[in-house]
């Protein structure tokens, strides 16, 4: 599992994101972050840069 | 009068023995008496009703029942559009929103004749929890009204299980369909991902989002699904292909079908109440005793499905709300601002790692489900916790029966299958394979017809 972000990390994300938080909501934030990133790795397996997304799109009568 | 499901109020007013206007009378008696303490409603529309039905008599004495939902009392979850009529999404940020047009789950319903009784309860734009920040307070469970009704169609799970409407709409991202009806002990269906349309409905989570009936019986979703099922060229993921009659196969038995049990889920994934275990070990003695055969089905653990639907939903959401989230974040409930939150630390990579993996977890359900006709596991870990029970981070908690379904986008079911030491509903959760919905509501109905569970009402009902 990769590391936990620290604070530094956490402000940037929440700073790209636009999200204004105040300290205490934050604090919770943070709370989360290692069932988060473990939730993560049940998703980050190794399967190489061919495997497809789930979403599909096909292409219907109406589109020809 | 005692409350009929749908199929027998549909047969006593086609033979003239019912009148939409009695039965809706009796309904909103039952609201006014019951909805103080379930706060089921967040928009009762009594006169409308009133006047829905006193039109569909008219219009039934004339010529007839349209069909079996003409003059039955439902009732729409408040993320559904109504024109011209207030659709809250439970949220502050929308209090004043007035829709210029139904969606198209609220036309259908309309257009075959159903009362409209009000709009229904739901966590904040379908998410979150029960939360006590909101404009009106959460719903309450009709069967023990300190415990929770699970969400997000809580209303709608209540308003059924106390007789106050017959049917209603839920919609389901993660569970919010079955989730309700096994709390509240009533049926409830999430149809195959596309087959009803969710144009005019307030997104949760795109690629996870089905509109689906909840009733007393599974017989009553069928009927209800009739009406809903069907291309809408408004939602752009609606499926173009015929639609069924799925009361036909009602009452051909289960002679010869095969029944795949998703053991580890409930025994070893997430271990779930000893009443729930009994309630599945019974729905599969039932099923046997009518001649389908059982098998077991080892999947992905449930916690890999939990992820990846979570992970999905987690930023879609975010995706969805990200401009109220950014402007307006302070205005959502304690319990939603949480949820979006999240958004920020889920990445780009980490959604396609999620959605490649859904994929994987879809192609193993597929395989696993070639020989069979329907799997089975819980519906919910046990009995309806106490509303104050609920974890601030709920997303974390123990991973849930319903996810994997919304994952693969495969139609499930939640159905009674007895109740707990508290006296509270525990179910079941049948599941099929696409667009296979006929198949899981005779295999539900089957069971309820087997059962007795069917002839129990709340106590605050019968009271």
């Amino acid at each position: 599992m990769p590391p936990i972000p620290g604070d530094e990390a956490l402000d940037y994300l929440l700073a790209a994101s636009g999200l204004m938080l105040n300290a205490e909501q934050k604090a919770d934030l943070r709370t989360t972050l290692e069932a988060l990133e473990a939730m993560k790795a049940r998703v980050r397996q190794p399967r190489g840069r061919m495997a497809e997304l789930a979403h599909g799109f096909g292409f219907s009568e109406e589109d020809l | 009068m005692s409350i009929p499901t749908i199929a027998e109020a549909a047969r006593l007013i086609a033979t003239r023995k019912l009148s939409p206007v009695e039965l809706t009378h009796a309904c909103l008696e039952r609201m006014h008496s019951l909805d103080d303490a379930l706060h089921a409603f967040v928009l009762p529309t009594e006169e409308r009703a009133l006047a829905e039905a006193r039109a569909a008599e008219a219009d039934i004495m004339r010529n007839g029942p349209r069909g079996p939902m003409h003059g039955i009392p439902i009732g729409l979850k408040d993320i559904v559009n109504t024109e011209g009529l207030a659709t809250t999404c439970q949220s502050k940020i929308l209090k004043d929103n007035i829709p210029d047009a139904d969606a198209t789950c609220a036309e259908k319903l309309a257009q075959a004749g159903t009362i409209l009784m009000g709009k229904l309860t739901t966590h904040e734009f379908a998410d979150g929890g029960p939360s006590f920040d909101l404009p009106s307070p959460p719903s309450r469970n009709p069967w023990n009204t300190d415990h929770f009704t699970a969400g997000s169609s809580s209303g709608t799970g209540a308003a059924v299980a106390a007789g106050m409407i017959l049917c209603g709409i839920g919609t389901d991202t993660g569970g919010s369909i079955r989730g309700p009806a096994a709390l509240c002990g009533i049926a409830g269906i999430k149809p195959t991902y596309g087959l009803v349309s969710r144009a005019g409905v307030a997104p949760a989570a795109y690629s996870l989002d089905h509109i689906g009936p909840m009733a007393w019986t599974a017989e009553d979703c069928a009927i209800m699904l009739q009406v809903l099922a069907g291309h809408d060229p408004r939602d752009p993921h609606s499926a173009n292909r015929p639609v069924p009659d799925y009361t036909a196969q009602l009452g051909s038995g289960v002679k010869g079908m095969r029944v795949g049990v998703i053991r580890h889920f409930h025994e070893t994934d997430h271990k779930v109440a000893a009443a729930t275990q009994a309630g599945i070990d019974n729905t599969l003695a039932v099923f046997r005793d009518l001649g389908a055969e059982i098998v077991d089905v080892t999947l992905s653990p449930l916690q890999d499905w939990h992820a990846c639907g979570s992970l999905i939903s987690i930023t879609e959401r975010a995706a969805a709300y990200n401009e109220w989230a950014r402007t307006r974040l302070p205005d959502f409930s304690e319990r939603v601002q949480r949820r979006l939150m999240l958004g920020a630390l889920v990445s780009g990579v980490d959604y396609v790692h999620a959605t490649q993996r859904r994929r994987e977890l879809r192609d193993e359900l597929r395989a696993s489900m070639r020989t069979l006709d329907v799997v089975v596991t819980a519906g919910a870990p046990g009995e309806a916790p106490k509303m104050d029970a609920i974890p601030r981070w709920d997303v974390f908690a123990a991973p849930g029966f319903t996810m994997p379904f919304n994952v693969a986008g495969y139609p499930a079911i939640c159905v009674c299958s007895g109740f707990g030491p508290a006296g509270l509903p525990v179910s079941v959760q049948l599941v099929g394979k696409p667009f296979q919905e006929a198949t899981v509501l005779r295999m539900a109905d089957a069971f309820e017809k087997a059962t007795a569970y069917r002839g129990s009402r709340p106590a605050m009902v019968a009271a």
